[in-house]
């Protein structure tokens, strides 16, 4: 007898899959966002486990639209059985068997007094009006599913019943133990019976294709590493395998399709206790010999760190429409992995990568989100990001303009020889000649700190943004030049792309990298000009520059307009200070209280100042440029770019601190 | 070589035996849901929903649809809860159906009969076979007239002119003498109408218009919303003429909904913030619920008090339980709201659904856009929402008072071939701030990790709006992928996936390869030949061929029988790969790009061609106009195959041809392997379609009744199969009622002046007993007689108060407390 640790099954159209645990927890989820959707515990479950699950059937929609009229007409719509697929019958060990729907997502119906063992198996006859259950007391019961009463039931006598499915006809049930037994509904009689299996056959399930008459079903042995395939006609004893399907080990549950014509193959998704999927694609027509073999294997591993692990398929599902879609359950049924693939792409072993679906954080995700279906994409922090200054290759202006950007790599390798990167380098004997001729000049003068060319050749040569950037930051102008002349010819191309890749970004650094394309344009104008390739070396610099420079002459009229405003602000706070802001002046004023008259002290200031002698007037005057000072300075910040301005302006400042400390020097002596 | 072909007619007609089967449905689980309140039933275990013409019960618990009632024929305008088992539903021509809730089945069907009116507003149910429906106004547009209609045929009319939204109508019961009490709301008023006391009140406030209205389920409190996202609570607004009001004020925005808890404890009141405040009814705590995603059409509290339920603009209903917190949701495909802060000069189709509908050979659904920022990817087969993904990845910013402020919108969105790359442009633009923002972005499919990955983001690819993106079809993995955009200025450009690796990590990404111009002519439509070796820009009205590999201008192709600009391009496909069909305002032409001439030309459209769609399975070509007639033609001949007469008055937006999981057996040669999708601007869906394969209306759960064997618990062993008792229940006491108990004498102790009252020693014990809770008339007697008990205790009240148990009230209460106080005082100038 198989142990059949874990019931799992996929609803008839494959939307969800559903699996009771050996603790008979009903655990059902959504196939196509693999979330975990339903968790039903049953009162009993400690005290009667599940055995077994089966879905009620969908009707096909073909029949649907015929079926139904007639239904109507003749007894209403109560008649029409439990359609629809979102009751699930749950059989229990203690005998009773539990009808769950998912959709109202509660117990609805409780079959209760059929059987007093346990239930081995349960099917539902098609249009889901009966169910017939098979317990290990050896007795079938047929059930009402609507009203929840027993229509009929019979003993069968011989051996105990693992699976029980109906055929296609909608009146032949099929049994299988020891032997595989056709029962006729009506009449309650063994019609058939079919040998070949030599265990217990743990395994059953009917074929629905149109156009064949009886019905084919699928049957699998206990440790039997084959999947045989019968055909029911009419009476017969003693009957024969169609065809059998070869697996790689005992199989743990198998699925199969439902062609929607004759002309489509019957699609057989076989999952081996091993965790491999096998899928078979083959026309049930007359026996075959030979044994099939899987058209693709799957395995599925998960790849953390390098380290593959297995994942077990643990069920899979063929669509069987045109494209060969199926729907794999991997993992672990704890938290299973969902993914519908199509099989058809694979080949015959097929590894595939997936993440173990038992290590994704899941503490970021929330009920709302998943609720609303809402999926936020990965974004991984190493994002290239573009901005409109280096992707706009300048436009030539004739009728048909077209600017190549930036050649590809793959295409133009042979024009790139010249470049110093990881995989193509210089040869060795190039090098050390450069690197000769280096040391040459290096060996008349005394060794110096002030040139970075190695530092530069070896970062342009691992490609490293470390080094790079450690020797492109420095903005010294001497180290630049003395670098730039030191550095072969071979590397300056490099250097230029280099350049231009890393004057994309914005930023600060932008301004040292521009001093240093200066000085290489300088130095090695002579060599670029004879380079072939320069154009496309140097058009997205080209670019890049148009781009970053079309702001410059609205940035330039801005600027303009400042000075303009600033200049009239700064005349009238002059003006203001002839009037009115000589507060301070004022207080110093104060202190000679006792000297002046009575009318300076609340006269203004002009008046005042007439008093004062020649030094406060060079105070006053010091004042006010300082003010302008402080006013251009502030400018200046803004426009960082300008260094000779903010140089003079820093030399005005300093100077203007002198004046200003040796002025309250001043004041305090004069006091 | 220019073959002129007339008008489009329709068709010649081979295909004439097979085109009567072809039908055009609507997509009805694709529906609006939030388009009417919800209703719970009364065991607040399931909930219904009106979404167009048919009725879904759904499952609070799983949140999954139960039944489908379909048997309206107009759109379903009200529902109701009759019975405990019973729904009560009416469509706007008046026609009503009872059903059973249970298993789904109709009941009843009777039309509500007011003379002379065709359609109907709105419906509600107050009770006892009376209606109240809201019937187009005589005189003013958009208002409505209110009626309440007695079984069925003896319609009064209540109100006219007030505002025709379903929350602008509620009713109440006087607790008083029961009557009803209706309340509707006007522009600047709400008008009240006592129904049995005949009592007729009109309330005006300020210039605030109103919004919404609910009122409280036991007592006579109104809450209303108005526009500037002030909730008033009005109390005793049916007798006095100035009631009084309470303000409670959070909202910037309109109030779109209010909602009372079942024991009108608790207001819920949402609105456009995408917030739910909670209430608390007398005091100025508040919840607040943030983030919901989307603004808040309705709000509607189950009976159970357990959880509520909100209807939101993103067509999904959330439930809400008691700790505040979403816990799950009915989803419809998610509604895209149109654009709003865009410059006036855009064109309308921009701003619903621009991306279209795209489809993705992955997973083979369909893109298209969702809430702002987010994109949907839609199954058609299962007609169901696989996931909706945040491609802004932005926070969502409401509007201000008198401010639009927009939101990331995705604009377009191209897949490769593959199903691996999808690009997104989104952009943000903000007229009134004068920002424009513009991302393309590339995303790759991780399929060890099953989610799409960020790997490029383009800021401003061009310098104005891009107007295309496609990406070149036919490379099945052999080269690396190719993306074209054109743009507004005048550009086009080609991206190119290239190595991106560095000593640190192995990389690919996206860049600008080459951009372009034609004679400075604004580019407007791009297409690729099926095996992706010819690219056509048009440009204007000529059109430009590349080779996209080398980017060298191959032809041009222009003629001057075609001046117009050109719309819409696209290339055949299958056989018809060398045609070119073009689309301006008012034309529709080929080119034979391997002849480079003008096949033929149909000019004089009754409306300007809104999609040209190319089966990807066949040949054939779908050209959507935009009076919504659909004609279906080989880009070889200008004659159509098949001709879809105009559906109905909506605009069509968007169109895709969908292939089949499985080809159908026969029909015309178009519809085996594909059916044409159409979205109109009301984002609905239609399929054009053979109506063999029509019928897929599964049925949804089974009417299995529920039998009394049902939860079989271990503790049930200990009770009987049938419990009868003749104990009498236990009514338990409800201390949530509001107010205070005794207010009466509370008063008249409180308004009788302190040198007049009794000692407290006389009069506590009957205070106190007014301000118990009274149960039935056996509790009365007895707390009276212990009243009776203390009271003959006291000397001087014996003889003066002759109590009678059976009429005890407040009445007798103060009665005897005034004459207490008579007595007091008697005795004392005594």
């Amino acid at each position: 007898m198989a142990a059949r640790s874990q019931e799992t099954a996929f609803s008839p159209n494959g939307q969800y899959f559903a699996n009771v645990s050996t603790d008979s927890r009903l655990k059902i989820w959504e196939c196509e966002s693999g979330r975990a959707k339903q968790e039903f515990i049953p009162a009993s479950h400690l005290s009667a486990a599940c055995t077994c699950l089966v879905w009620a059937p969908s009707k096909q929609p073909e029949q649907n639209v015929n079926q139904s009229k007639k239904k109507r007409k003749s007894n209403g719509e109560e008649a029409a059985g439990v359609a629809g697929s979102d009751i699930i019958a749950l059989g229990t060990a203690s005998g009773n068997i539990l009808l769950y729907s998912l959709n109202r997502a509660e117990l609805v119906h409780q079959l209760k007094g059929g059987h007093a063992g346990k239930i081995r198996s349960l099917c539902w006859n098609q249009d889901g009006s009966s169910l017939f259950s098979a317990s290990s007391e050896k007795k079938i019961v047929e059930w009402d599913a609507v009203e929840g009463v027993i229509k009929c039931q019979w003993k069968v006598d011989k051996n105990p019943i693992f699976r029980m499915c109906m055929l296609q006809d909608n009146c032949t049930l099929v049994t299988a133990g020891r032997s595989i037994q056709c029962w006729n509904v009506e009449t309650r009689s063994v019609i058939a019976t079919f040998t070949g299996h030599t265990t217990d056959v743990v395994h059953l399930l009917p074929v629905y294709s149109p156009g064949a008459k009886g019905g084919y079903f699928l049957t699998a042995a206990d440790a039997d590493r084959c999947i045989s395939a019968w055909r029911f006609v009419g009476e017969e004893k003693n009957g024969q395998s169609q065809a059998s399907f070869t697996l790689q080990d005992d199989p743990l549950n198998f699925t199969v399709s439902t062609p929607i014509s004759d002309k489509d193959p019957v699609i057989l998704a076989a999952v081996t206790v091993t965790g491999i999927l096998h899928v078979f694609e083959h026309h049930l027509n007359g026996r075959s010999k030979k044994p099939l073999q899987p058209i693709v294997k799957i395995h599925i591993g998960s790849d953390v760190a390098g380290t593959a692990r297995p994942l077990p398929v643990l069920s899979a599902y063929a669509c069987g429409d045109s494209d060969g879609n199926c729907v794999i359950v991997y993992g672990s049924l704890v938290r299973p992995g969902f993914e519908k693939m199509c099989y058809r792409t694979q080949d015959g072993m097929a590894y595939i990568v997936r993440r173990d679906p038992s290590s994704v954080d899941h503490s970021k995700s929330d009920i709302t989100s998943s609720a609303l279906k809402i999926r936020t994409p990965i974004l991984p922090a190493d994002v290239k990001t573009l901005a409109p200054e280096y992707m706009v290759p300048m436009t030539a202006s004739s009728e048909v303009g077209v600017v190549v950007g930036r050649k590809r790599r793959t295409q133009n390798s042979e024009s790139n020889s010249g470049l110093v990167s990881a995989k193509d380098s210089l040869p060795m004997e190039q090098r050390l000649s450069a690197l000769n001729l280096d040391k040459a000049v290096d060996a008349v003068a005394p060794p110096q700190a002030d040139n970075m060319a190695q530092l530069l050749l070896q970062g342009l040569h691992s490609r490293d943004p470390k080094i790079l950037q450690s020797v492109l930051d420095r903005g010294d102008g001497q180290i630049i030049g003395n670098t730039i002349r030191r550095i072969p010819v071979q590397a300056i191309l490099p250097l230029i792309l280099e350049l231009t890749r890393m004057m994309q970004f914005r930023g600060h650094p932008n301004y040292s990298y521009a001093k240093w394309l200066r000085s290489l344009l300088e130095h090695h104008a002579g060599y670029l000009t004879s380079c072939p390739d320069l154009a496309s070396v140097l058009t997205p610099l080209l670019a890049l520059m148009t781009a970053r420079t079309s702001l410059f002459p609205k940035l330039s009229q801005l600027r303009g307009r400042l000075h303009l405003m600033l200049g009239e602000l700064e005349h009238r706070s002059e003006k203001e200070d002839a009037t009115t802001t000589e507060l301070p002046a004022t207080a110093l004023l104060v202190y000679r209280e006792e000297s002046s008259d009575e009318a300076s002290e609340e006269g203004d200031w002009p008046l005042q100042s007439g008093s004062e002698s020649e030094d406060q007037w060079d105070e006053l005057s010091d004042y006010g440029e300082n003010m302008d000072v402080n006013e251009v300075k502030d400018d200046s910040e803004q426009e960082t770019d300008d260094e000779n301005n903010s140089e003079e302006i820093d030399e005005e400042v300093e100077e203007a601190s002198d004046n200003d400390i040796e002025s309250v020097v001043e004041n305090g002596l004069s006091d | 070589m220019v073959k002129m072909a007339n008008k489009k007619t329709r068709g010649p007609d081979k295909t004439q035996a097979n085109t009567s089967d072809i039908v055009v449905k609507k997509l009805d689980d694709a529906t609006d849901i939030v388009r009417q309140p919800p209703v719970f039933t009364n065991d607040s275990k399931y909930i219904c929903i009106a979404s167009g013409r048919q009725i879904g019960i759904y499952s609070v618990e799983s949140a999954d649809k139960v039944h489908s009632l379909k048997e309206h024929t107009v759109d379903v305008i009200g529902l109701a809860i009759k019975d405990d088992n019973i729904l009560l539903s009416c469509d706007a021509s008046g026609e009503t159906i009872e059903w059973n809730i249970n298993n789904g089945t109709m009941i009843k069907k009777a039309p509500i009969v007011v003379a002379g009116i065709k359609e109907f507003h709105s419906f509600h149910y107050p009770g006892n076979g009376k209606f109240l429906v809201a019937t187009p106004s005589m005189y003013t547009t958009n208002m409505s007239s209110l009626w309440i209609v007695d079984n069925y045929t003896r319609p009064r009319k209540l109100f006219a002119d007030i505002k025709s939204t379903p929350q602008s109508i509620a009713f109440g019961c006087n607790q008083g003498n029961g009557s009803l009490v209706v309340v509707a709301l006007q522009d600047h008023s709400v008008v009240v109408k006592d129904i049995t006391n005949g009592v007729d009140k009109k309330h005006m406030t300020d210039q605030r218009k109103f919004t919404c209205v609910a009122l409280h389920s036991e007592k006579l409190i109104m809450a209303t919303g108005d526009i500037s996202g002030r909730i008033l609570i009005w109390h005793d607004f049916v007798h006095k003429s100035r009631p009084v009001k309470t303000v409670y004020h959070w909202h910037t925005l309109p109030v779109n909904s209010v909602c009372f808890s079942s024991e009108g404890e608790y207001i819920y009141s949402g609105g456009s913030e995408k917030v739910m405040v909670k209430w608390r009814l007398g005091m100025s705590r508040k919840q607040f619920l943030p983030r919901m995603g989307s603004s808040i059409k309705y709000i509607v509290n189950a009976p159970d008090n357990i959880c509520v339920a909100t209807s939101h603009s993103d067509n999904a209903i959330r439930f809400i339980d008691s700790t505040n917190k979403i816990n799950r949701a009915i989803i419809g495909l998610v509604k895209h709201d149109p654009i709003r802060g865009f410059a006036d000069t855009e064109p309308i189709k921009e701003s619903v659904m621009p991306t279209g509908l795209v489809f993705d050979p992955r997973s083979r659904g369909i893109f298209f856009n969702a809430q702002a920022g987010f994109l949907q990817l839609y199954d058609p087969q299962k007609n169901s929402l696989i996931f909706n993904m945040d491609v802004a990845n932005r926070n969502v910013l409401t509007d201000e008072r008198n401010l639009v402020i927009g939101n990331a919108e995705v604009l377009r969105v191209a897949v490769s071939p593959t199903g691996e790359w999808l690009a997104t442009l989104e952009v943000w633009s903000n007229m009134s701030a004068g920002y424009h923002d513009m991302n393309l972005k590339f995303w790759r499919y991780d399929a060890v990790q099953a989610n799409y990955e960020l790997n490029t983001d383009v800021t401003m690819p061009h310098q104005d709006r891009v107007t295309a993106l496609s990406f070149q079809p036919g490379l099945l993995g052999t080269e690396m992928p190719c993306l074209v955009t054109i743009g507004r200025d005048l550009k086009f450009k080609i991206w190119r996936l290239v190595d991106d690796t560095d000593i640190y990590r192995q990389k690919e990404s996206w860049s600008c390869d080459v951009a372009g111009d034609f004679r400075k002519l604004t580019p407007s439509a791009l297409s690729f030949s099926e095996d992706g070796s010819l690219m056509a820009i048009a440009f204007q009205d000529t059109v430009t061929l590349w080779d996209p590999t080398s980017i060298n201008l191959n032809t041009t192709l222009s003629h001057t029988l075609v001046q117009e600009p050109i719309e819409l391009m696209e290339f055949g496909r299958d056989h018809c790969f060398r045609y070119l069909v073009c689309a301006s305002k008012s034309a529709l032409y080929a080119w034979d790009v391997i002849s480079q001439g003008l096949v033929w030309k149909v000019g004089q459209l009754q409306s300007s061609v809104r999609c040209l769609v190319p089966d990807p399975k066949s040949c054939f070509m779908a050209a959507v106009l935009q009076n919504s007639e659909v004609f279906i033609f080989s880009p070889s001949s200008s004659k159509p195959v098949h001709a879809v007469p105009k559906m109905n008055s909506s605009e069509p937006i968007a169109a895709l041809f969908v292939p089949r999981s499985n080809p159908l057996a026969s029909g015309p040669e178009w519809l085996i392997n594909s059916r044409l999708l159409i979205v109109d601007d009301q984002q609905e869906f239609f399929c054009v379609d053979d109506v063999s394969s029509a019928g897929f209306n599964q049925k949804l759960t089974t009417p299995i009744s529920h039998m009394d064997s049902l939860p079989w618990t271990p503790f049930s062993a200990m009770r009987a199969e049938k419990q009868i008792s003749a104990a009498k229940q236990l009514v338990p006491v409800i201390h949530q009622t509001s107010g205070i108990q005794g207010y009466k004498s509370v008063q008249s102790l409180l308004e009788t002046s302190a040198s007049a009252l009794p000692p407290m020693s006389r009069i506590c014990s009957l205070f106190m007993s007014d301000l118990m809770i009274k149960h039935g008339p056996k509790a009365v007697t007895a707390k009276v007689n212990s009243v009776d008990r203390t009271t003959t205790d006291l000397p001087f009240t014996n003889g003066h108060i002759d109590t009678k148990t059976e009429d005890f009230n407040e009445e007798t209460t103060l009665q005897k407390l005034l004459t207490l106080d008579c007595q007091w005082l008697v005795e004392t100038v005594k």
